[in-house]
């Protein structure tokens, strides 16, 4: 049995595999890698070549058809399974002895059944797998006994090489034992360190198919170089395969597993999308917590001067305001200057008011109100769900590494899990209980401050409601935004008033009758009418007089504070009456009342309002440079005689410059009171129309005593004691003021003449802009410059009325008074006519004013002064009395006089106009008629008409109907032609 | 009148003013303002009255209409509706960087409030001598109207 190794190795065949002994076998089995155990038998061991063999693909068809002798017949399993048994089996040498025995038989029975070495027929026979099954037989026994003998000879081998050992080494010891020899190294453990090192173990072992390819390569290189290049190639290939597959794979697992650099460990146990999941939480409250941060809370901003101006001085801290019928209440906010709307609240550290507040959080450094409290909310919900994640994956990773808790992963673990479990308590609480709030839909705020711990709760929606609201309802605007450009409107003065009139008038009607604010109301319109006609008269005195009003009150003030203290507490006062006009309505009428019954009354109501008369002098001062003081103090009656003429002069010429028709209606409203009071009319009737008529009430109980009609025609001349006329004049300041600045200047003007020219103007610029006449400041502004102004034109209206001597002489020619009596109104007139020449009627008025209050001044004088013109006084006021009303029949005589007086004043206006009282009913006759048509709802002014006289129904006539009236009559009072008339009686 | 036609004069001059310089041109006579109705909750409401001082200034049933349609626009802005639903989910999403660069529902609807404002100024009011002012700028707490004067009438 010659076996070619290389030949096998070149074309391997199971015929030369079973032909080669055990040797062969062996070394087949290192040289293709075949794993086999040295004390496996030569069969065994062929076996598993062919296996191996087969499994490589080197032994293609014997494989074949042993695979399907394997597969078709079980045979082979209890052939292979018995391989085990022998290999296991005790030595060989045992085995041998009973293998030797049965294997003679063996061949002997199967040789002629079988034939081993005939080619495979057709495999799908029976025959054919019987005869495959003999083969194997046979082969398995004839290998036995080879195996037997072969084992034989390496027994009794082995045994000689023993046995040789053996003596080689008790010869050896031998020599020891004798000391000669050096100890040899044994030849013993050389080939068996040689056949250990050449073990399969260690080559075929140690490359233990680490991978597949490894392995194939290695078997097929293994092959065709001899193990000496194997490891050049196994190297080669190792590194090309390594790089192509180390880059491939390794990218690619690589990627995989560095997208999770945070936890790997939950990310290989748990999932990936563990730390995913945290780090989109934690995204979600970096978000939440910066909006919270950094957004506007929703500041209000604070309100402008203008939209505070009113409620600063509003007293109440409280408004309250009823939301889904509960009172709530709304707080002013000092800081913000406006009422917090609900919900609102002013925050101490911000500095702002912010709507719908809910609290200041430290933690955010911001305020939480409606625009960010769905983010705070958030923020505290998604924190304390990451706290959870990240308190409960940190337990589960510790959980698993509790036998390295030192380790830096663990110990790190364990500080977060600590943070996070502290942190926890407090962050739960508080989402909890906001959690609560938003369901209930309430703010921190009104929880803590309880505000609703007795009521309802006027905002809530419902749980859902208020839950969408916190959640989805659309983010609020800011309020603080930067100054936005603002859209260019043109304002186009000339404005629409779209059918004011009609409506303000009908009111102002109704309101005339009973009320003076009505009539206050209704000047606007009217006033500013009256205004512009005026204002296209040039000579009126300038602007500044408009302040005079003003002026003569603060004046007064001062110098009633001189006289008397209680003045100027007056004047405080006033203000505060002045919205209640009903008020001093009645105060009137009571006046009234008290006058008819007794003078004490009276006077006793001038000694509360006796400063307004005084004060009423100190006005004048400031306009007469000549005589300022003297006039507050000869304001009463007794001085009036010491007044220079040519002060009362200039105040007539001022008066009728000045003076406006409107004034003269103003006017006439008084007497007609006064009027009705005489005719024993109860004042109250009349009194109701105007406060002028309060005024007049004042005057009836002087008057009573003195003569009625008198009283009537000119508030001053009722009261035959001179406190009396001031006294009215006084009522009418307080009254007045407080209904309507405008009739104050009529209150003024019976007492002082001059005052009334300019309170005319004033009442004009006030009526456009009542709203500046309320500053004192600016009054008094107005009131020097008005006083200087006033100086200028007294000097020219001086010379004026020496330009027209005849005039004057005319004048005085008729009342025989004094001179200066006689000039003041011959100057007044020439002014008059002069300057007011183009508007006969305003002319008219004005003159008829004049004389009105010339009478008035005069009539009020009169009783005091008690000069030689006495009489005249009389007669003036008479013809006064009787030229206004009805009633001058008592006075027949006196009005005579009075008609010779009013003649001059007269003539230039209506030459035709007769002397006697009968022609001034008949011009009062006319002025009603004119009044009616021109203003039918003016139920005063014809009443005032009536008292003063035809002359100044004429001023109202021109005029603007109600307001002008009003003014005008106030105008005329103070018309004071009246004190000129005086001086020059 | 005359004084009109003088006053009129240094408005022909301005041909288009800053409101500040139409302030300064036609005076302002007074400022009213129109107070929130919280009857129905804090929702974004006016009051509809007249108030007494523009009762010469204007019917009182164009200035209802005004600000009804005022009230109408705010309940639409402050509606839970589902664009503002979707709007904050988007918001959510996207950490909020998208209010950034997107307009809110809210912001939308004040421009159209103040678009009509203005369109109503132009058309209504300030022909009338009166001028609303877009409630935004208040904070939302009231409508403030102002109310201007010919300098004749102030004069």
């Amino acid at each position: 049995m010659v076996f070619d190794f290389e030949a096998f190795v070149e074309e391997p065949s199971l015929e030369e595999l079973n032909k080669c002994k055990k040797k062969d076998l062996i070394a087949l089995a290192v040289h293709f890698n075949i794993l086999y155990s040295k004390q496996s038998r030569k069969d065994e061991i062929r076996a598993l070549l062919v296996d191996g063999l087969v499994e490589l693909g080197l032994l293609s068809q014997p494989v074949a058809s042993e695979g399907t002798d394997e597969s078709i017949v079980p045979a082979g399993t209890p052939k292979r399974e018995e391989k085990p048994g022998p290999s296991d089996g005790s030595p060989p040498g045992t085995k041998r002895a009973g293998a030797g025995v049965d294997e003679p038989p063996n061949p002997l029975f199967t040789l002629p059944r079988y034939d081993p070495h005939s080619p495979p027929t057709s495999p799908r026979s029976l025959d054919a797998a019987r005869r495959a099954v003999r083969l194997a037989r046979i082969k398995m026994e004839a290998e036995q006994k080879e195996r037997d003998r072969s084992a034989e000879l390496e027994f009794q081998v082995r045994k000689l090489e023993i046995e040789a050992d053996k003596d080689v080494k008790l010869r050896r010891l031998e020599l020891e034992a004798e000391g000669r020899l050096p100890p040899s190294p044994t030849p013993g453990p050389g080939p068996t360190a040689q056949a250990a090192a050449h073990s399969p173990s260690v080559h075929g072992g140690a490359l233990d198919y680490h991978c597949k390819y490894h392995r194939k390569y290695h078997r097929k290189y293994h092959r065709k170089y001899p193990c000496k290049y194997h490891r050049k190639y196994h190297r080669k290939y190792h590194r090309k395969y390594h790089r192509k597959y180390h880059r491939k794979y390794h990218r690619k697992y690589h990627r995989k597993y560095l997208e999770v650099p945070l936890c790997p460990w939950l990310t290989k146990v748990i999932s990936p999308a563990v730390p995913l999941y945290n780090g989109l939480v934690f995204l979600f409250v970096l978000a939440n917590f910066s909006m919270a941060t950094f957004m506007d809370p929703g500041v209000y901003p604070r309100a402008d001067e203008d939209e505070d101006k009113d409620d600063d001085f509003r007293a109440p801290l409280y408004k309250n305001v009823e939301i889904k019928g509960i009172q709530v209440r709304m707080k002013w906010c000092a800081t913000c200057h406006f009422y917090r709307p609900p919900r609102c609240s002013h925050c101490s550290v911000c500095d702002n008011c912010v709507e719908d507040f809910d609290h200041h959080c430290p933690w955010v450094n911001n305020c939480i109100g409606r625009r960010n409290y769905r983010y705070f909310f958030l923020f505290l919900l998604s924190l304390s769900v990451h706290m959870l994640n990240v308190f409960s994956f940190g337990l589960i990773f510790v959980l698993h590494h509790r036998e390295r808790l030192s380790a830096l992963h663990t110990t790190v673990t364990l500080v977060v899990m600590c943070i996070a479990g502290l942190f926890f308590i407090p962050v739960m609480g508080l989402t909890g209980f906001h959690m609560v709030l938003v369901a209930r839909g309430r703010t921190t705020n009104e929880q803590v401050t309880g505000k609703f711990r007795g009521g309802v709760n006027p905002f809530t929606k419902g749980c859902c409601g208020n839950v969408e609201y916190v959640l989805c309802s659309p983010l609020a605007p800011r309020y603080t935004l930067d100054p936005r450009k603002k859209p260019h409107i043109k304002m186009q003065p000339p404005f629409i008033r779209p059918d004011l009139s009609d409506r303000q008038v009908t009111i102002k009607v109704s309101d005339n009758g009973i009320l003076h604010s009505n009539m206050v109301s209704s000047k606007s319109k009217s006033t500013l009418d009256v205004l512009d006609e005026k204002e296209i008269q040039p000579p009126l005195p300038p602007k500044a007089d408009r302040y005079k009003n003003q002026l003569t009150s603060s004046e007064e003030s001062s110098l009633s504070g001189k006289t008397h203290p209680s003045t100027p507490a007056m004047y405080k006062y006033r203000p505060s009456f002045s919205t209640m006009p009903k008020v001093h309505y009645h105060n009137s009428q009571e006046k009234i009342i008290m006058g008819e019954e007794c003078k004490a009354s009276a006077i006793l109501e001038e000694g509360v309002r006796g400063h307004d008369y005084r004060s009423e002098p100190n006005l004048d001062l400031p306009e007469y440079t000549n005589a300022p003081l003297h006039r507050t103090f000869q304001s009463s009656p007794l001085q009036l005689d010491s007044d220079p003429v040519n002060s009362r002069s200039h105040s007539l010429k001022q008066a009728q410059r000045r003076s406006e028709r409107g004034h003269l209606t103003a006017l006439q409203p008084q007497a007609v009171t006064s009027t009705p009071y005489k005719s024993v009319f109860s004042p109250n009737t009349l009194s109701n129309r105007n406060g002028s008529l309060s005024y007049d009430s004042l005057l009836n109980p002087s008057i009573s005593p003195a003569t009625a009609t008198e009283c009537m025609a000119h508030r001053g001349m009722p009261t035959m004691g001179f406190h009396s006329p001031y006294l009215p004049t006084k009522m009418c300041h307080i009254r007045e003021p407080e209904k309507q600045r405008q009739q104050v200047p009529n209150t003024y003007s019976p007492v002082m003449p001059v005052r009334v020219g300019r309170q005319s103007p004033h009442q004009r610029d006030r009526d456009p802009s009542p709203v500046r006449y309320d500053n004192l400041s600016q009054s008094i502004m107005a009131s020097i410059q008005e006083r200087k102004e006033m100086e200028e034109r007294e000097k020219r209206q001086m010379f004026h009325g020496r330009s027209q001597p005849h005039i004057y002489a005319q004048d005085s020619g008729v009342f025989d008074g004094p001179g200066g009596y006689g000039l003041p109104p011959s100057g007044c007139y020439s002014d008059g006519t002069r300057s007011r020449g183009p508007t006969p009627p305003a002319y008219s008025g004005s003159r008829d004013n004049l004389v009105g209050v010339g009478m008035l001044n005069y009539g009020q004088r009169t009783p005091v002064m008690r000069h030689g013109g006495s009489t005249m006084g009389r007669a003036l006021r008479t013809s006064s009395t009787s030229l206004h009303t009805d009633h001058s029949s008592s006075n027949s005589s006196q009005g005579r006089a009075t008609e010779g007086y009013r003649s001059p004043t007269h003539q230039p206006h209506s030459p035709s106009v007769p002397r006697s009282p009968s022609y001034s009913h008949h011009k009062f006759s006319y002025m009603n008629a004119h009044e009616r048509t021109e203003s039918p709802r003016l139920g005063a002014p014809r009443e005032t008409v009536i008292v003063n006289g035809q002359r100044a129904c004429h001023s109202s006539a021109p005029g603007t109907p109600l307001s002008p009236s009003r003014h005008s009559s106030v105008k005329k009072m103070t018309g004071i032609g009246g004190t000129t008339y005086e001086i020059s009686v | 009148m005359l004084t009109a036609a003088t006053n009129t004069q240094p408005f022909d001059m301005a041909e288009t003013h800053s409101l500040q310089d139409m302030r300064q041109q036609a005076a302002i006579a007074s400022k009213v303002f129109i107070q929130r109705d919280y009857t129905t909750g804090t929702m974004c409401q006016f009051q509809t009255k007249l108030p007494s001082d523009l009762e010469a200034r204007i019917d009182k049933q164009q200035f209802e209409e005004t600000v009804r349609t005022l009230n109408n626009l705010y309940a639409e802005a402050e509606k839970l509706g589902s664009q503002s639903f979707i709007e904050g989910c988007l918001a959510c999403l996207t950490a909020y960087t998208v209010f950034l660069c997107m307009e809110t529902h809210y912001e939308k609807v004040l421009k159209k409030i103040a678009k009509f404002i203005q369109e109503q100024n132009d058309k209504i009011y300030a022909p009338r001598g009166l001028l609303l002012t877009d409630p935004i700028e208040r904070g939302l707490r009231v409508i403030e109207v102002t109310i201007f004067e010919d300098r004749s009438l102030t004069r």
